[in-house]
């Protein structure tokens, strides 16, 4: 019998076993949190700070554990001459430099690479825990009748999210700072430079370019405050992006195999998949955009 | 805040997830290979560069080549050149001595015959002169005095002489 | 209709109809970036990342509207939340 006959004999088997399950033992509703719930029982004894540990923290930090783990696993056989594990990890690192170099340029690409490649990779893995909650979600801790799942993708939870944002645009702020001056920096965002030349003006008594001076003045001023309010909206935007894509995708993958379960969570799966990368690189990019504009030195470029 | 489950402490971990995650990756990952990368390329250049330096030193070595071979020829060409002049040279030198030499001869050969006919002339005159004188003497006997008799002999000289002359 | 019904209906709206315009934004944006690696397929790399960045911008109106629907669900009152 030929390999495809197997195959095929395989899958109607097991879809077989699937619908005997479903018809024998039925499919619990699901339940969908918004937030990550807290394990029972686990809580980090921090003195005055007790932690209760989420599902979604211990998820963090497994991701982590298995970036640092790769990066062991890439380290131990490091040599100028790559083999097929090297070159991997060399392919994704190089990429990854090339895009800093080409948006930020080569002054600030050594600053800036390792938070672009942090974010990127740690999003990364955190996503593609996402495509995992079918698997994740059957694992849990019951607590009043309700299944806890242990795992939880971290992108579903704000936390993780709004951290992450706080970083990038805290780091925007810091590179911002540091290209910028002090001056140059809240300049930016307390623009009053319009109402000085004013005065000046008005001091050399040319009322009528004064009258111009005042009114371009008083619209920096606002640009300025309008640019404050981006800089909380990007909090915003960059937090409920990632929270919102990935968690409509768990709902997606719970969901859908709720209605029907066979065969049609397949590419919703593969879906996720994609979104994960493409949301893990618009973490990145949008980050080392912002970045660059914070570093450009007064007048080059608008915001 | 809370009900979308954002909490103080939960944030601040996870940033603190991110510092920790950060500093591991740098240490573990970005540097070992960017090091890694860095050491690669200059590798790669410093063998691109050797393999120029080699490439420049054949381009050198073959046009110097080139250059001694040139030379080589032209040297040859010039030798070549310069024994053909000198050969003419010879033959012309050659050619020039037996002219002058055959000239020579000619020359010397005009002047004994020239010397041989003045010597025949003046012996022809002696003895034309004897001849007269004895043929004089049978005829005349005595009846010329001496200096009559001279200046007839001269006479018939100067005419026998004008007759050679138109000879 | 009482308050919890009036919650549901205004925060699938606020998400619904938020979705609308950024919806139409992101394909106009695709359209031109698809029409532009057309013309110069060599500048692909960077009008890729443009287009995601400018998607990304997009998006984040969609985002707000998600924030607010989200609001309206889960924030004030007490005993909506699950």
């Amino acid at each position: 019998m030929s390999k495809k006959w197997l195959i095929l004999l395989i899958t109607l088997a097991s879809l077989a076993a699937m619908i005997a399950i479903r018809l024998l033992v039925g499919f619990p509703i699901p339940a969908i949190s918004v937030t990550a719930e807290p394990i029972p029982g686990l809580v980090l004894p921090i003195p005055g700070f007790p932690l209760r540990v989420t599902n979604s923290l211990l998820t963090a930090w497994l991701a982590m554990l298995l970036l640092v783990l790769f990066a062991l696993w890439v380290r131990r056989g490091l040599q100028t001459i790559p083999n097929r594990r090297q070159s991997l990890a060399e392919m994704l690192i190089e990429a990854l430099y090339g895009l800093v170099v080409s948006v930020a340029g080569e002054k600030w690409a050594p600053a800036f690479f390792p938070i672009i490649a942090t974010i990127f990779l740690f999003v990364l893995v955190s996503n593609l825990m996402d495509p995992l909650t079918p698997i994740l979600a059957a694992v849990g801790v019951k607590e009043h009748g309700n299944l806890i799942p242990l795992l939880r993708s971290p992108s579903t939870d704000l936390n993780f999210t709004v951290a992450l944002a706080l970083v990038s645009v805290g780091l925007t702020q810091y590179y911002g700072l540091r290209a910028n001056g002090l001056l140059g920096y809240l300049g930016k965002y307390l623009n009053i430079r319009g109402f000085i030349k004013f005065f000046r003006l008005l001091l050399n008594r040319q009322p009528k370019a004064a009258l111009g001076a005042l009114f371009m003045g008083i619209i920096d001023f606002f640009i300025g405050i309008i640019e404050i309010i981006s800089e909380f909206a990007k909090i915003i935007s960059f937090s409920f992006r990632l929270f919102g894509n990935i968690f409509a995708g768990e709902v997606l993958l719970i969901i859908i195999p709720y209605l029907i379960p066979f065969l049609l969570p397949l590419p919703f799966l593969g879906l996720e998949v994609f979104v994960s990368f493409i949301q893990a690189f618009i973490f990145a990019v949008l980050t080392l955009a912002f970045l660059r504009m914070a570093t450009l030195t007064h007048g080059a470029e608008a915001h | 805040m809370g009900a979308l489950g954002i909490s103080e402490g939960l944030l601040v971990t996870q940033i603190l997830n991110f510092i920790v995650l950060f500093i591991l990756l740098r240490v573990l990952l970005y540097k070992p290979i960017l090091q890694m990368l860095d050491a690669r390329k200059q590798k790669v250049q410093a063998s691109l560069e050797y393999a120029e330096k080699v490439k420049q030193d054949a381009a050198a070595q073959q046009k110097e080549f080139e250059r001694k071979l040139e030379e080589t020829r032209r040297e040859t060409q010039a030798a070549v050149a310069a024994a053909a002049q000198v050969g003419e040279k010879e033959r012309a030198a050659i050619l020039a001595q037996a002219r002058e030499e055959s000239r020579k001869m000619i020359e010397q050969a005009r002047e004994q015959i020239e010397y041989e006919r003045k010597k025949m002339f003046s012996e022809l005159r002696e003895e034309v002169v004897q001849l007269s004188l004895l043929a004089a003497q049978q005829v005349i006997s005595q009846s010329l005095d001496e200096q009559a008799h001279r200046r007839l002999v001269n006479d018939f000289l100067a005419q026998t002489d004008q007759l050679g002359r138109t000879n | 209709m009482d308050a919890l019904s009036a919650r549901y209906i205004a925060a699938a709206l606020a998400i619904a109809i938020g979705t609308l315009a950024p919806a139409i934004g992101i394909g106009m944006l695709v359209s031109a970036a698809l029409t532009a690696i057309g013309r110069n397929p060599e500048a692909q790399g960077s009008i890729q990342i443009n287009m995601f960045i400018g998607i990304a911008f997009t998006e984040a109106l969609t985002i707000y509207a998600l924030v607010v629907s989200l609001i309206i669900i889960f924030v004030g009152v007490a005993g909506a939340t699950h």
